[in-house]
């Protein structure tokens, strides 16, 4: 029972003679939350449109172990999702959307409690064409969890949240990650997704050029110490000189591994009379990284031009 | 299956639209039978005549089931929920056929109805004027109720024919504009250029196997003096229009099967 819930192998996609997709290939652990994060145009749409069996490509994909197509897609009871916007029918009520898709036993109560959870009763009895922009996302959320999926895939989700309803989200999602559920997720907003998310694809120009853990990416990033002081253009000439990586800032922002120690740094600051005002820790974050990530890889791009 | 059936009757029943289509068609019909008793020696439109098409009620329901069959499918692509629906766990043939066959008993239901209607009023307005065993003078020797009972069958194939149209622009162009053109355009537009077609047809005769000729099924059921016109037989109009409503299905569902969201 170990094996993924969701495994891509090989996949292509074109649309003409544009070439969207670059063989991806990649799995998903259960009970995990992944990330899926790119630039504009990276793909990543595109991808989780041929995971959904929306778009034709070719390669396998398997959900729990079962190859799912264009064609041939039982599977998908299994998999939620949200894909770009929400859709809704403007003729029905928040209610009446989850009562059309809701689907096996319990119906009633799943419904109830998706609206509990994603805090719609105020308005989930009223037409939906009078839904703001962020009713509407919350409902194709709700849409997306309601038949309580092994695997649920969101596009974009927070889109349009307020910032109480992307925490309610994210706990949301949190819960149901515990529950066993798996999430694929991709995101522009990279500080919420290092916040819940476990793995993470980075995806560029349609192929994966990163697949790694939230924790080990973090920490192969590095860590700087800005440091204010009495004299900095000075203490720049010391540090450099005890063989410390300084960063072109003014400040003597030193470069360090994770287990450098503050003691020597002083030690040499006052050796020379400099007074050492404050001292910050910066921790590279999730964006930093994956900005990094996708300029060596447009660097790389370059130099096989 | 039945998910997906019962999926598209929940949002049929849940248009507005669907409701005002039976009060409309109850007023229209009850309508144009009050007014054959406020005018009953008027030439134009015969008490008979207006009840064979269940008072105006069939040619109300090509424009209705026209405008029901172009949204039904477009209206998922306008608002995207076409997404929502494809990644069920069912395949497009059968988000499709359950498309059709709710549409197919909508346009039940409203042929039902409307009928009900039409002996309705004429039991109420016209009753008088004419009895629903007595022999058509204008017919092959049908009673009223026997011409009224074949024009509506007849219609209802014709009408399908047109749908199967309709659906299949819908699914090639994805618009309800697009599609509810063709309907109109195919059914109301072609008795325009039908003369030029028959001229054709008695030129030549291959051209009678063309689908618009197969459009005069319900017209040469009710007026057998067309058979001269179509140079088809009944019967032969009538697996034809079965034919071509059935390859234009099947051509929507082909297409369908193969886009891309
Ligand atoms: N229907 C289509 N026809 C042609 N090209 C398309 C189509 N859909 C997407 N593309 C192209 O595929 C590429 C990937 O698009 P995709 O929507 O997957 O990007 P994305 O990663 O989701 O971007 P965003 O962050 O803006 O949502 C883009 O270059 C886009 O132009
Ligand atoms: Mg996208």
């Amino acid at each position: 029972m170990n094996q993924p819930i969701l495994a891509v192998h090989q996949l292509n996609k074109s649309f003409g003679a544009k070439q969207v997709l670059h063989d991806v290939s990649f799995a998903c652990q259960r009970g995990h939350v992944i990330g899926l994060v790119g630039a504009n145009g990276a793909g990543k749409t595109t991808l989780m449109k041929a995971i959904l069996g929306l778009t034709t490509a070719t390669g396998q994909i398997r959900i729990d172990g079962q190859p799912t197509s264009f064609d041939h897609h039982e599977v998908l009871h299994e998999v939620g999702a949200l894909i770009e916007y929400p859709s809704i029918y403007p003729f029905m009520s928040g209610r009446d959307h989850l009562k059309l898709f809701a689907k096996g036993p319990h119906r009633r109560q799943r419904i109830d409690r998706t609206i509990a959870d994603l805090h719609l009763t105020k308005y989930i009895d009223r037409p939906a064409k009078g839904y703001s922009l962020g009713m509407k996302q919350k409902l194709g959320i709700a849409l997306a969890i309601l038949n309580d999926p092994k695997l649920v895939v969101l596009d974009e989700p927070m889109n349009g949240l307020d910032p109480q309803a992307n925490k309610e989200l994210r706990e949301l999602i949190i819960t149901k990650r515990q529950a066993g559920t798996t999430f694929l997720i991709s995101s522009h907003i990279l500080g919420e997704l290092q916040r819940i998310a476990d793995d993470l694809l980075v995806i560029d120009h349609g192929k994966i050029v990163k697949q790694t853990t939230m924790a080990d990416l973090l920490a192969a990033s590095s860590h700087q110490l800005i440091l204010s002081t009495s004299d900095d253009a000075m203490a720049r000439k010391v540090l450099t000189k005890a063989g410390y990586l300084l960063t072109e800032d003014p400040k003597p922002t030193i470069r360090v591994g994770a287990k450098t120690q503050l003691e020597p740094i002083l030690d040499a600051l006052s050796h020379q009379q400099i007074t050492v005002l404050d001292i910050q820790h910066h921790d590279a974050d999730l964006e930093d990284s994956v900005l990094k990530l996708l300029a060596q890889d447009q660097l790389q791009k370059e130099g096989q031009i | 299956m039945r998910t997906l059936l019962w999926q598209e009757t929940f949002k049929l029943l849940k248009k507005k639209s669907t409701y005002w289509v039976t009060i409309f068609l109850v007023i229209s019909g009850l309508g144009q039978a009050f007014l054959e008793k406020l005018y009953p020696h008027n030439k134009v439109l015969t008490a008979p005549m207006a009840f064979s098409s269940s008072f105006a009620a069939t040619t109300w329901l090509i424009f209705i089931m026209i405008a029901a069959c172009a949204t039904v499918l477009s209206m998922e692509f306008q608002y995207g929920t076409v997404k929502e629906i494809i990644y069920q766990q069912y395949s497009r043939s059968t988000i499709l056929m359950s498309k059709w066959l709710v549409m197919l008993g909508y346009s039940i239901y409203l042929y039902v109805m409307t009928g009900a209607v039409a002996l309705l009023g004429k039991v109420l307005f016209v009753n008088d004027q004419f009895s629903l065993t007595a022999i058509d003078p204008y017919s092959n020797h049908l009673t009223f109720l026997q011409q009224w009972l074949a024009s509506m069958s007849s219609s209802f194939i014709t009408l399908w024919l047109v749908l199967s149209v309709v659906f299949l622009f819908a699914t090639l162009f994805r618009s309800a504009t697009m599609a509810v053109t063709a309907g109109i355009v195919a059914f109301f537009a072609f008795n325009a250029v039908s003369v030029l077609m028959f001229k054709l047809i008695t030129k030549f005769n291959w051209v009678k196997w063309n689908p618009f000729n197969f459009l005069n099924f319900s017209n040469q059921i009710t007026d057998p003096a067309r058979h001269a016109l179509t140079q088809l037989s009944d019967t032969q109009l009538l697996i034809g229009s079965l034919a071509y409503t059935a390859l234009f299905l099947a051509i929507g569902l082909v297409s369908f099967r193969r886009q891309n969201v």
